[in-house]
């Protein structure tokens, strides 16, 4: 009795995995991909959204190959499809760059303009016939959102080889700017920080995409904090590579590192009055031995023993940051210290 | 009957198996058409989970700076940029990692959700969990973070680690799953979302935003320091479950450091996954001997409390039972002793008493049995020679244990307390057993004349040279020792007596710079060598102006070489080394403490922050430092701080002089006692 009733419950058993497994109208919509906009209630899925958004990504390639520089990386296509947004590199310190298509067609590019500030270069192609990706800087992202990247990370796939795909969380919407002293970027703006290793050899300029598809951040160079070892897997959002381009296409782009151009004539600590406790081991502690009077120092209010913790809301973590800092700051200019005394934190003001 | 019941359970229990895959198979089918209709629902489903669950819990978790006071260690800067914290008390308590705190910084500061920046005080720390807590001055309560239920893990579970060095308001999430469970000796819980010091401090939570851990850069310590970073971002990282640290929060919000609990116990073993611990040795004055613990107890079950043990059945599950263990908390061990079965308590420390070892000055004759070790001579003025114990007797027991292959002589001798008196039993040539109480010593640290051609050790044995085959038989004199792939040449005094049927001691040395006159050296240690049975090997360096670092491997090579050749007592081996390789002989000794019985430093160059591992049973150095440099003593009395015993000689030896050299008997006879009880 009990065996029929156990051979029953496997026949049952049986016939549900198979109408489960071999049905592949469950899982599968077999039916045309292009131009249906995705997560719209269609019946699109993860596989669509691969199939779809990698046919905006391009693989480029131009000049390097040699002093650990890469000769190829990663292109998004945007707009009408003749278009290419990409990382600024060396890579295209060509004539023309080779561009390969996910179709396996191969294309040359011009380059329109770069923009040195974000890092960003714009490439154009002709009669691509190439499906691009809507750059909306309304495309924005939070932390714990789903995003895939799309990139030819170390040069992996060739010809109509697909790019590869990297599923992640975005980890913060964050300034690259001063947030760790070790980082040797030309770029200090927003960023979309995610939880998996995007920035690798040849994915820069690679596209970042959201469970809808939307194109919300072009991958970054390969990033690495010097001091803490720390590597930073980083996009740069929608909304600044929108105003980027906008800025290419009228030519009106920035010199790179405008943020950090040194003082013609900065600030001193000496100058303003301050006198330092000795810098003698990597990272001294910006002590102030004592103050002179009459100075700057002084007049803001500033005393012997406070110790100096943010210079204009940068972190100062040893006198040689606060000589850097210092630097960037015209004498002319008042400026605003953070200051530690015993266990309160005051603000100061320093009026030249 | 029984057995009617017990098929019938089984049956039943089998239908019931299918019933439950039977719904899984009806469930996945279900999940199939909801996916049919979205397809991407579940991943928004998670992805919504994902972003409600660090809302959640954002707010209590803080941004941690520091301001100065980091040192470089491999070329790195041992904190760099902010790192983070979590809330663990309403009124301003903050865990974090100890990641900043290697090196006390001038400020710490606190950054909270809502922007404000507080001073914070660095109030206690977990060396054995690598957490720190923070007290800050809120003017309002701040919200601590609410635990995650460790019963309801399950492993492959969904884990958001959750760092807040981005912004400050907003938590930085980083998403995987629960790895597993235990690791670290039982200390840690695994995940592979990407843990660097952006999270160090932060919580690891569930998909409800409750905490399940605080992210630490705790490794299972495979890497050496300076190459941490190797673990940021890997996908293996570690967190300290929550419960185990508000259980110790009170203890560290009174300001008290927890380390891990030490009990002194060893053993030995070459497979900690299937060999039982059987002690072989206990720390004198430590927990474990307070507690009674004796050598060749079997540890069957240890844990912090009776009604909490773990069984015990190999090396690994011990230090499982052990990890989560603090200083000062109970240890209840369980061991076997014989057929017996026995309960200890101790009270664990946090650092065991500095061991020194027992002397009492007497030598063994080295052709005695192991289980019978008769005595050979007793050194004037030493600890013995006023106890009435004569050459010649046997020594049976020690404290009343017997000795035995397990229990050896060495091995008791090694596990004595200096401090208290030893009672030896023992049997005269006529046979008569009695009891003799000596009172140790450390090992003496001054030279004195002592007549040690009367030790002449031992007695040549009956040799029979026609009888010992001529071929394979090992070279006498001075003899070349090959070593390849090196630049380094090397060469060894064999005494012109050697014999395979006695044991000698092996002095291996790091020769001064250069060239080496070989007859000189042979002449200066032949005599020594042939009467007391000693081989001394001598290697030069490859450039005539010093030792270098990647030639530290020549003395060990040599030492290899030399054991396999030539019949060499273990309790005789030291290494030495003049000038700048005698830091090589050091390292030499400290790489492999249990090998080297002896170390003779000449005219030693060390640097300031040599390491220096206090010593233990069986790794108890004996040093010969030798050197006119008033400098020296510094390294000599960290040596001497850390329990070793040293022969501090105020003159330099001139290697061009060796034959004459004064300082060459009192070498000699250091390295005559170093095998003495």
């Amino acid at each position: 009795m009990i065996d029929r009733a156990l051979s029953l419950a496997r026949l049952i058993a049986a016939i549900l995995i198979v109408l489960v497994f071999e049905d592949p109208g469950i899982f599968a919509e077999d039916k045309p991909r292009s131009d249906v906009p995705l997560g719209q209630g269609s019946l699109s899925g993860l596989e669509e959204l691969f199939q779809s958004a990698q046919r905006s990504v391009v693989k480029l390639y131009g000049a390097g190959g040699m002093r650990g520089l890469e000769s190829y990386q990663s292109g998004v296509v945007i707009g009408d499809g003749n278009t290419i947004l990409t990382s600024w590199s060396t890579v295209l310190d060509v004539d023309k760059v080779r561009v390969v298509t996910y179709d396996g067609r191969r294309l040359d590019a011009e380059v329109v303009g770069v923009d040195p500030e974000c890092e960003l270069a714009l490439l154009r192609v002709e009669n691509s016939k190439l499906p691009g990706f809507v750059l909306e800087a309304s495309y924005q992202v939070r932390p714990g959102q789903r995003v895939f990247s799309i990139t030819n990370l170390f040069g992996i796939a060739a010809g109509n080889e697909a790019c590869s795909y990297q599923k992640g969380v975005v980890m913060a919407v964050s300034d690259l700017q001063s947030k760790y002293t070790g980082l040797r970027s030309v770029y200090r703006g927003k960023v979309i920080v995610v939880d998996v290793m995007t920035n690798n050899p040849g994915a820069a300029g690679g596209a970042l995409v959201d469970l809808g598809g939307r194109l919300v951040g072009v991958i970054g160079k390969e990033l690495r904090d010097e001091q803490s070892g720390i590597w930073l897997n980083y996009s740069i959002p929608a909304d600044v590579a929108a105003a980027s381009v906008d800025r290419i296409l009228a030519g009106k782009t920035r010199s790179a590192g405008a943020s950090l151009t040194m003082a013609k004539n900065p600030h001193k600590a000496l100058d303003l009055g301050m006198v330092l406790i000795p810098n003698v081991i990597p990272k001294t502690p910006v002590y102030i031995d004592r103050i002179r009077k009459d100075s700057l120092a002084n007049r803001a209010g500033i005393q012997a023993n406070d110790l100096v913790l943010l210079v204009n809301d940068q972190r100062v973590d040893s006198q040689k940051s606060f000589e850097q800092i210092l630097q960037t700051i015209e004498r002319g200019d008042s400026f605003q210290l953070l200051l530690q005394r015993g266990t309160e934190l005051l603000r100061v003001q320093i009026r030249p | 009957m029984n057995f009617e019941l017990l098929r019938w359970a089984r049956a039943f229990w089998a239908t019931r198996a299918f019933w439950i895959l039977g719904a899984i198979v009806f469930g996945s089918m279900h999940v199939g058409q909801v996916c049919a209709q979205s397809p991407m629902r579940l991943e928004e489903l998670e992805q919504a989970a994902f972003e409600s669950a660090t809302r959640f819990v954002q707010d209590s978790v803080v941004q941690v700076e520091t301001f100065g006071g980091a040192e470089l260690v491999n070329r790195q800067v041992t904190s760099s940029g902010p790192s983070t914290g979590t809330v663990v008390g309403a009124d301003g308590w903050i865990i974090t990692s100890t990641f900043q705190f290697k090196f006390p910084p001038a400020s710490i500061t606190v950054v909270l959700a809502d922007k404000q920046r507080k001073t914070a005080k660095l109030v206690a720390r977990d060396f054995s969990r690598e957490l720190a807590l923070l007290k800050i001055e809120v003017d309002a309560p701040i919200k601590p973070v609410m635990p995650s239920d460790r019963a309801g893990w399950m492993i492959g579970q969904w884990a958001l680690a959750i760092g807040k060095t981005f912004d400050p308001s907003v938590g930085s999430c980083s998403a995987g799953i629960l790895s597993a469970q235990g690791r670290i000796w039982d200390k840690a819980i695994q995940t592979d979302t990407k843990i660097s010091p952006q999270n160090y401090g932060g919580p690891l939570i569930d998909l409800q935003g409750r905490v399940m851990g605080i992210l630490t850069p705790i490794n299972p310590g495979i890497v050496t320091e300076g190459e941490v970073e190797q673990w940021y971002d890997s996908g293996i990282g570690f967190a300290i479950p929550l419960a185990d640290v508000l259980e110790r929060l009170p203890r560290m919000q009174a300001g008290q450091d927890i380390y891990p609990g030490k009990v002194g116990i060893r053993w030995r073993g070459e497979d900690e996954y299937s060999q039982p611990v059987v002690i072989e040795g206990v720390t004198p004055g430590s927990p474990a001997a307070d507690g009674g613990v004796e050598i060749g107890d079997r540890i069957v079950a240890a844990g912090p409390s009776a009604s909490s043990l773990k069984p015990v059945a190999n090396h690994s599950q011990f230090k499982h039972a052990m990890g989560p263990l603090d200083a000062g908390m109970q240890l209840v061990l369980v061991v076997e002793r014989g057929a017996d079965r026995k309960e200890f308590t101790a009270k664990l420390a946090r650092e065991l008493p500095l061991y020194k070892e027992s002397y009492l000055g007497i030598l063994i004759d080295p052709a005695s049995a192991a289980n019978t070790p008769r005595v050979s001579y007793i050194v004037p003025g030493s600890p013995a020679s006023g106890s009435g114990l004569q050459s010649g007797w046997v020594i049976e027991s020690v404290n009343g244990i017997a000795i035995d292959e397990k229990r050896s002589l060495e091995n008791q001798f090694a596990n004595l307390n200096y401090r208290v008196p030893v009672e030896l039993g023992v049997r005269d040539a006529t046979g008569v057993a009695s009891r003799i109480k000596v009172e140790p010593s450390t090992r003496p640290e001054s030279d004195f004349e002592w007549d040690y051609q009367l030790a002449v050790n031992p007695e040549a044995p009956p040799s029979d040279p026609a009888g010992e085959p001529a071929e394979g038989k090992p070279q006498v004199g001075t003899v070349q020792i090959p070593i390849s792939d090196v630049k380094n040449k090397a060469f060894a005094i064999v005494p012109s007596n050697y014999s395979e049927k006695v044991p000698h001691g092996l002095l291996v040395l790091f020769g001064d710079a250069g060239s080496l006159n070989q007859a000189q050296w042979a002449a200066a240690w032949e005599p020594f060598a042939r009467e007391h049975r000693w081989i001394i090997a001598i290697a030069q360096s490859s450039e005539e102006k010093g030792w270098s670092f990647e030639e530290v491997e020549v003395g060990m090579r040599m030492q290899t070489w030399l054991a396999r050749t030539y019949s060499v007592d273990r309790r005789r081996i030291a290494v030495g080394g003049f000038d700048s390789g005698s830091i090589l002989a050091y390292i030499t000794a400290a790489q492999f403490p249990e090998l080297f019985r002896g170390v003779w430093l000449s005219n030693p160059k060390a640097p300031r922050g040599l390491r220096i591992n206090p010593s233990e049973p069986f790794k108890a150095a004996n040093y010969f430092v030798n050197s006119s440099d008033k400098g020296v003593d510094e390294l000599v009395e960290r040596l001497r701080k850390n329990g070793y015993s040293v022969q501090r000689q105020g003159s330099d030896l001139d290697s061009s002089k060796l034959v004459e050299a004064p300082l060459l008997l009192p070498v000699q006879r250091w390295l005559r006692l170093l095998e003495a009880y």
